[in-house]
């Protein structure tokens, strides 16, 4: 009855912004990302992404309550030359790049099938 | 002997059975006489056939049948011989009908009466005019005279009551047969039968019959000599417990079936054993007698008693309650009604706690469970008086127990003894259902009793019974009336809600006041409760009124109470004064009180004073010491007590608004009473003869002049009068009153008066069972006059020392009882807390401020600091006030805070406002020094937290502050509305956490402050006490709250916000508190199974900790401290998965080196990990390379550590597989991380630095390593040779091998083997060899598997070489010759 409207979990309000980039004012090199209408999908992702990268020495995420929907993402760099920012940006970009990989990948392996028969 | 066969049977009166001796009696005679049959075939003579028929007829009328020759049946049936009959005509006859036999005229019959016989009937009379009873009349004369001179008679019997032709024969049988009986037993018997007697039977009886005996024939008693006595039959003597003897003549009778015959055996003696009981092995089932009380069942309880029965165990004495409850249900009135009235003795009985030790289960509890309220109930339905009058007695014992309704009434009184208890059971579980309505009547009847019996309409019926009551006798109905208000004054006690309803029934309301507050009162006549004054019903009125104001005035107004009340006052003051008389105008005055307490009814009261109560007093005041008088001076001087607070409340609220009420109620109204009270109070000190119990005169007497005291002092009324008025009451009546020997003799039994839990309080029907009444009403309220004295005399404290002086002597009880409290208060967690206690709560509270007071120099002790704290969880909802004044002498005193117990105080230049930085990135150890300065300076935010405590105790209240009058008065000052005189009987004030502050409601989300700052402000008011405490080594935390509790409420400070832990302030406190825990060994003492207090259980705030870690923690080292302790190996390992597995992102940040771990090591490492599921996560992050020894130290080490310990471990069969999967996969990476693969092989211990290595690998576990290597050849080798065919397996060289094989194989252990060679085949092979190494058969056995028996014990030995383990297995190899 007074559930939340369905798109609620995904489109953007008027004037919401889709992800806030806030310093950390207590912790070095860290960065505080609050994204907008996302959940565990891609933030257990980026957060695993992120923690490949060696220089990444803290990267955590929390829903701060389920009818929030928003993710708060902390991640904090080995040095101030690699910001967090930048490393969120590679994480991003190699996520984007495995996507596409693994696409390729699935209709090469399609492909191969169909032909095969 | 003829003579004897002849005689007739007699004739029997009315239907008897046919007297068997006789009959046999005849036919013995009969055959041993030889006589002819009397029945004979014979040929009828011919002549009588020829008698005229008419003769016949007349002759058959009237005909003297010869009783003597007159056969019933003829034996033997001849058909007649009617060949030369003469066929005769029928005669002819004139009438058409035959003609009516005669038997004489019947009415003559009646006039006749036989001689000797009452009551004959009219074939005797007729038998008696025709002159033939005369006849058996003389027979039987005949034949008793002879009997007469042969035996001798019966003295006791007289056979009246026989009949007195049967009578004189029976007698005689009986007599007979009782000697006979006799003769055949011997003395012994004889006398034993006679002890029998004499115990079973009343004493009256056996007195009577030996007067008797003795009257008749003096001395004579009848004894066979011992020669006389038959031997006994040796095959019979089974029967000889059953009086029957069988005869052979009967037929089909010679079999005695005697386990039909049992219950003719005598009784056993009751015995305290018993056949044993499935259901309950150790224990018989309890008796009670008729009063309720239990019975002994070896005690010797004469069966006169009445309280033997047919029941389970005939031979015990009593009732058991399923007895009981299975004749509550009889068909039969009078037993319904003895076992109601035995179960409401028993529950009587059974409240006062008289059976609390003789009883296995609480004997209320499995009387409700037995659905007594329903049994209850459906006799309250029956329209027989006798029964529902039983019903409502029993109901009304069970529900109201009489002491608790005592003791009550006896501490209205006392200092807050307005208070009544609403005894509400705990919030009734729905369950599945939706609403209350759902619910079944048992379902309810299981959590709420007294709601049942709403449901149950007890309401209603009880106006029904009320009203047909009221035509019965005054005697009979007025205990019954009493005890319906009993129940009613229980239901009301419940709960607003119950309180409402009973009033919305308005039938019952209308019925109540119209019968007994009637607005006259009329002449009594012989007691009868209606239509007069009823104490109950006032105190019912008084019940409700106490659950709130607006109740009070729709009572009032709805039935004009004020009209009635004042007419009886009136009435009853004009009258001398009767004892009935008194207990209603006592409770006349108690319920005024109230009524005034609420705001109501005051003006009445006070244009009463001068005309009615003043010449009242005064006469009492003659009379003084008198019981009845005293009893209602208290309840008087209790109403002025209330008045006196109105009155200064009314004053104080209207001060300020402008308009002059000229007609309302004020202070000079009441001026007078002072005096009064006072008289009163000198009266009391005067010692009289007789033992009067004055205490509660005393009590009321104190506590109203304090509050006169304080109400002229918040008026500031004649302030110059109040010295005077103080020296007055100090030289008259405090003084003396001090000085008196019952005071010090009451000092002395303090600590025996200390209250009790209640032992029948049960879940559905709680109760307040409290055995004796304590004398802290009394202390209380001359503690609080002092108080007050003090307040008032600045100077007095310093010069005089009352109390010191009184009750701080040298071996004071006080000290022990205030020892002995702290005790009890700190006892247990959730200890429960009696109503009663209350009181002493008070008590203490005034004692320690007036000692506050008192001290001049030196300080107050510790105990009395510790004390206070630890009432405060134990305080009743309803005394804010005391909380508050607690929290204000607690957190005011520095002195108690500032004194050096165990705390050196750091050296003050050291104090700056600066942040202490104790906590850094660095190091987390803090010194004790840096320690002590945090407490300094949370020291000084004590009057912050004064005010943050104090609104805690406010926060779920409209008025959050409380003013003066408050705390004088005892919270009577809230506005009107909310003002209740009711307290639930148990809760609470505050949590046991309570020191924590908010803190717990934080973690539960109960309170959501958004403002960031006061969120801090708030956590760091609840750690800066709790910090406070914990360096104070406070027994609240160490006794009330469990290690758990406090553990998990200083670590969940983490949960409350993202980024709390990294302010400074409350890292600084974090850190400090780490310390402290760590110091006390805290940290590995956790119970991680436990609950949180008040909270969640461990395990779950665990889970939500290692959750808020892995989002935002940033890996900071402290919060990495907290989060490993509940990882140490002492604590369940289903904690370590949280991290290992459930969490394994978290062991990224867990960048911990050794050296910044706080507390000891050891307790990761030891003792080894033994979950194989853990063991197998450590190889997979070490071999995975989530773990690296570069950045997690400290997790690297503990990982390596396990498995080296696990690999090298050879005690357990069931982890060999495991084993050899991660040995195989370290082998594998041997070439590409040497580093890893060495220190899982050659890890020596753990230290701080860092894990210690072999240089080279110590011997046992190379021999292990060449074993391997070897075997890895064997196996090899065998392999091949295993595959060959059979005739190349027997040739010789193989033969040599076998052998070499088999001897090296013995020395070692199978199981060692097994673990290192992972080849299945080769070791089934291998432990053929072993078992059977001469055998050429081997290879055929290779299927048979291991054989159990045939395995080598391993005894486990650990042995130290700086700090290595090693397990060497002792090894018995069987070589068979």
């Amino acid at each position: 009855m007074n559930a939340p409207a369905t798109f609620e979990s995904f489109l953007l309000l008027d004037g919401e912004r889709k992800i806030i980039v806030e310093k950390d004012s207590k912790v070095p090199n860290a960065v505080v990302f609050t994204i907008s209408k996302e959940d565990h999908t891609l933030a257990n992702m980026l957060r695993a992404q992120l923690l490949k990268d060696p220089k990444v020495i803290f990267a955590g995420y929390k829903i701060p309550h389920p009818l929030e929907n928003k993710v708060i993402l902390r991640v904090q760099t080995a040095s101030h030359e690699y910001s967090a920012v930048n490393a969120m940006e590679n994480a991003i970009k190699d996520l984007i790049f495995e996507m596409d990989m693994l696409e390729d990948r699935v209709k090469s392996a399609i492909a191969n099938r169909q032909s095969a028969e | 002997m003829n003579n004897d066969l002849q005689v007739r049977p007699k004739p029997k009166f009315g239907v008897s059975d046919d007297d068997e001796d006789e009959m046999l009696n005849y036919q013995e005679l009969f055959q041993r006489s030889n006589l002819q049959p009397s029945a004979q075939v014979i040929r009828e003579p011919k002549i009588k056939r020829q008698q005229s028929t008419e003769n016949e007829d007349r002759k058959r009328k009237t005909s003297n049948i010869d009783l003597t020759e007159t056969t019933v049946m003829r034996p033997i049936i001849v058909e007649r011989d009617v060949s030369s009959t003469p066929i005769q005509l029928p005669k002819p006859i004139n009438d058409s009908f035959p003609q009516a036999k005669y038997r004489g005229n019947e009415d003559d019959l009646e006039k006749i009466t036989v001689p000797n016989v009452k009551k004959a009937s009219m074939f005797a009379k007729q038998m008696y005019r025709d002159g033939k009873l005369k006849v058996c009349q003389e027979l039987e004369e005949k034949k008793s005279s002879i009997q007469n001179e042969k035996m001798s008679h019966s003295k006791l019997l007289t056979g009246c009551g026989l009949g007195e032709v049967t009578g004189e024969r029976e007698l005689q049988r009986i007599h007979n047969e009782n000697v006979e009986r006799l003769n055949s037993m011997n003395e012994n018997e004889i006398l034993e039968e006679r002890e029998k007697l004499l115990k079973s039977l009343d004493p009256k009886l056996i007195a009577f019959i030996r007067k008797r005996t003795k009257q008749e024939d003096e001395g004579l008693i009848y004894r066979p000599s011992a020669s006389t006595a038959q031997p006994m039959d040796i095959e019979n003597q089974k029967s000889t417990t059953i009086p029957i003897e069988t005869d052979s003549c009967w037929l089909h009778m010679d079999k005695v079936e005697y386990e039909k015959l049992e219950w003719m055996k005598d009784l056993p003696t009751p015995s305290a054993q018993r056949a044993p009981d499935e259901s309950n092995p150790d224990g018989v089932p309890a008796r009670f007698d008729f009063k309720g009380n239990l019975m002994s069942r070896t005690a010797d309880i004469s069966v006169t008693a009445a309280l033997h029965h047919h029941g389970e165990e005939p031979e015990a004495a009593g009732y058991t309650l399923e007895e009981l409850f299975h004749l509550s249900r009889s068909a039969v009135l009078q037993q319904r009604v003895i076992a109601l009235q035995t179960l409401a003795n028993i529950i009587r009985q059974a409240h006062t706690g008289v059976y609390d030790l003789d009883l296995q289960l609480p004997l209320i509890q499995k009387l409700l469970e037995a659905g007594i309220v329903f049994l209850i109930r459906w006799a309250m339905d029956e329209q027989i008086e006798a029964i529902y009058m039983v019903a409502v007695e029993c109901l009304a014992n069970l529900i109201a127990p009489r002491k608790d309704e005592e003791i009550l009434s006896r501490t209205t009184h006392w200092p807050c003894g307005y208070y009544e208890p609403s005894l509400t059971p705990a919030e009734i579980e729905l369950g599945e259902k939706k609403s209350e309505s759902d619910l079944t009547d048992v379902e309810i009847l299981e959590q709420d009793l007294v709601k049942c019996l709403f449901r149950m309409n007890v309401l209603k019926r009880s106006v029904y019974l009320l009203n047909g009551m009221k035509l019965l006798p005054a005697l009979t109905s007025t205990i019954t009336v009493r005890n319906i208000f009993h129940i009613l004054i229980r239901m009301a006690r419940h709960s607003m809600t119950c309180a409402n309803q009973i009033f919305e029934e308005k039938q019952l309301m209308d019925f109540i006041v119209q019968e007994f507050i009637p607005e006259f009162a009329i002449p009594n006549d012989e007691g009868h409760v209606y239509g007069h004054l009823l104490p109950e019903a006032l105190k019912f009125c008084r019940v409700l009124a106490n659950h709130g104001s607006t109740l009070t005035y729709n009572l009032i107004h709805r039935y004009e109470l004020h009209k009635r009340l004042g007419n009886h006052l009136v009435a009853a003051m004009n009258r001398s004064l009767s004892s009935e008389d008194n207990q209603a105008l006592a409770e006349l005055f108690s319920l005024w009180r109230i009524f005034i307490l609420q705001g109501h009814m005051a003006d009445e009261f006070g244009s009463l004073i001068p005309t009615v109560i003043l010449p009242f007093c005064r006469t009492c005041i003659q009379q003084m010491p008198n019981m009845m008088i005293s009893q209602l001076l208290v309840q008087l001087i209790a109403l002025f007590d209330a008045l006196i607070i109105h009155i200064t409340k009314f004053i104080m609220k209207h001060r300020n608004s402008s308009e002059e009420e000229s007609n309302a109620i004020n202070w000079s109204h009441i001026d007078g009473l002072f005096d009064i009270i006072l008289t009163v109070e000198k009266q009391t000190l005067i010692e009289t003869d007789e033992e009067i119990d004055l205490d509660a005169l005393q009590t009321v007497g104190l506590s109203c002049l304090a509050s006169f005291l304080i109400g002229q002092q918040l008026l500031t009324i004649n302030l110059l009068d109040l010295p005077l008025k103080v020296h007055q009451i100090r030289v008259q009546f405090l003084e003396p009153l001090l000085r008196s020997t019952s005071m010090k003799k009451l000092i002395e039994t303090v600590k025996l008066n200390t209250a009790t839990l209640p032992t029948n309080s049960t879940r559905n029907l709680p109760t307040l069972t409290q055995t004796n009444i304590s004398s802290f009403g009394f202390l209380n309220a001359l503690l609080r006059l002092t108080n007050i004295i003090y307040q008032i005399d600045k100077s007095l404290p310093n010069s005089k020392k009352f109390i010191t002086e009184l009750m701080l002597t040298k071996n004071s009880e006080i000290v022990v009882y205030v020892k002995k409290m702290l005790n009890k208060l700190t006892s247990n967690s959730i200890r429960k807390v009696p109503w009663f206690e209350q009181f002493e709560h008070g008590f203490l509270f005034q004692f320690v401020q007036i000692l506050y007071q008192e001290k001049s120099d030196q300080d107050l002790p510790s105990i009395y600091y510790e004390i206070l704290l630890a009432l405060l969880p134990s305080l009743l909802k309803g005394y804010h006030f005391l909380a508050q004044e607690t929290f204000k002498l607690i957190f005011f005193d520095l002195s108690y805070w500032k004194r050096s117990n165990e705390i050196e105080l750091a050296d003050l230049s050291l104090i700056t406002n600066e942040s202490l930085h104790l906590a850094s990135n660095q190091s987390i150890i803090v010194s004790s020094s840096q320690r002590t300065l945090l407490y300094e300076r949370a020291i000084e935010h004590l009057p912050s937290l004064y005010t943050y405590y104090k609104n805690i105790l406010h926060i779920n209240r409209s008025s959050v502050d409380l003013n003066i009058c408050d705390i004088h008065f005892g919270n009577l000052f809230q506005s009107d509305d909310l003002l209740k005189l009711n307290i639930h009987y148990s809760h609470t004030l505050l949590d046991i956490t309570w020191p924590y502050g908010l803190l717990s409601s934080l973690y539960t989300n109960v309170l959501t402050i958004a403002d960031e700052n006061q969120r801090l402000e708030l956590i760091l008011n609840s750690l800066r006490f709790v910090y406070i405490l914990e360096m104070k080594h406070s027994l609240i935390l160490y006794k009330t709250l469990s290690k758990t509790t406090r553990f998990s409420m200083i670590a969940g400070i983490y949960l409350l916000g993202s980024e709390i832990f990294l302010e400074k302030n409350i890292a600084d406190y974090l850190v400090a508190f780490l310390n402290c825990f760590n110091e006390q060994n805290l940290l590995q003492k956790l119970e991680t199974k436990s609950n949180i207090q008040s909270l969640m259980t461990f395990f779950d705030f665990y889970r939500t900790l290692v959750d808020q870690y892995e989002a935002c923690s940033f890996g900071d080292i402290l919060y990495s401290n907290y989060l490993l302790i509940p990882l140490q190996q002492i604590y369940d390992n289903q904690l370590r998965k949280q991290v290992w597995i459930e969490h394994s992102t978290v062991l990224r940040y867990l960048r911990l080196k050794p050296d910044q771990i706080l507390f000891p090591l050891e307790h990761f490492f030891v003792p080894y990990e033994n979950d194989l599921e853990i063991l197998r996560y450590y190889a997979q992050v070490l071999l995975n390379g989530t773990i690296q020894k570069s950045i997690q130290l400290f997790l690297y080490m503990i990982a390596v550590h396990h498995l080296n310990g696990f690999l090298f471990d050879q005690t357990r069969t069931e982890q060999f597989n495991l084993q050899r999967t991660i040995m195989k996969t370290i082998q594998s990476i041997s070439t590409n991380n040497k580093i890893l693969h060495d220190e899982l092989v050659n890890y020596k211990t753990f230290s701080r630095e860092g894990p210690v290595i072999f240089a080279s690998l110590p011997s046992i576990r190379s021999a292990y390593a060449m074993l391997r290597l070897i075997f890895n050849g064997i196996c090899t080798v065998t392999n091949t040779l295993l595959n060959r065919n059979e005739t190349q397996a027997s040739t010789s060289r193989w033969r040599i091998f076998r052998n070499f094989l088999g001897s090296t194989m013995s020395s070692l252990g199978r199981p060692l083997i097994r673990s290192i060679v992972n080849n299945e085949t080769v070791y089934e092979y291998v432990n053929t060899l072993l078992s059977n190494p001469t055998t050429r058969e081997h290879h055929r056995r290779a299927n048979l598997g291991l054989d159990r028996h045939s395995r080598p014990t391993f005894r486990r030995r650990t042995y130290h070489h700086g700090g290595i383990r090693i397990i060497r297995p002792i090894i018995h190899v069987h070589v068979r010759q």
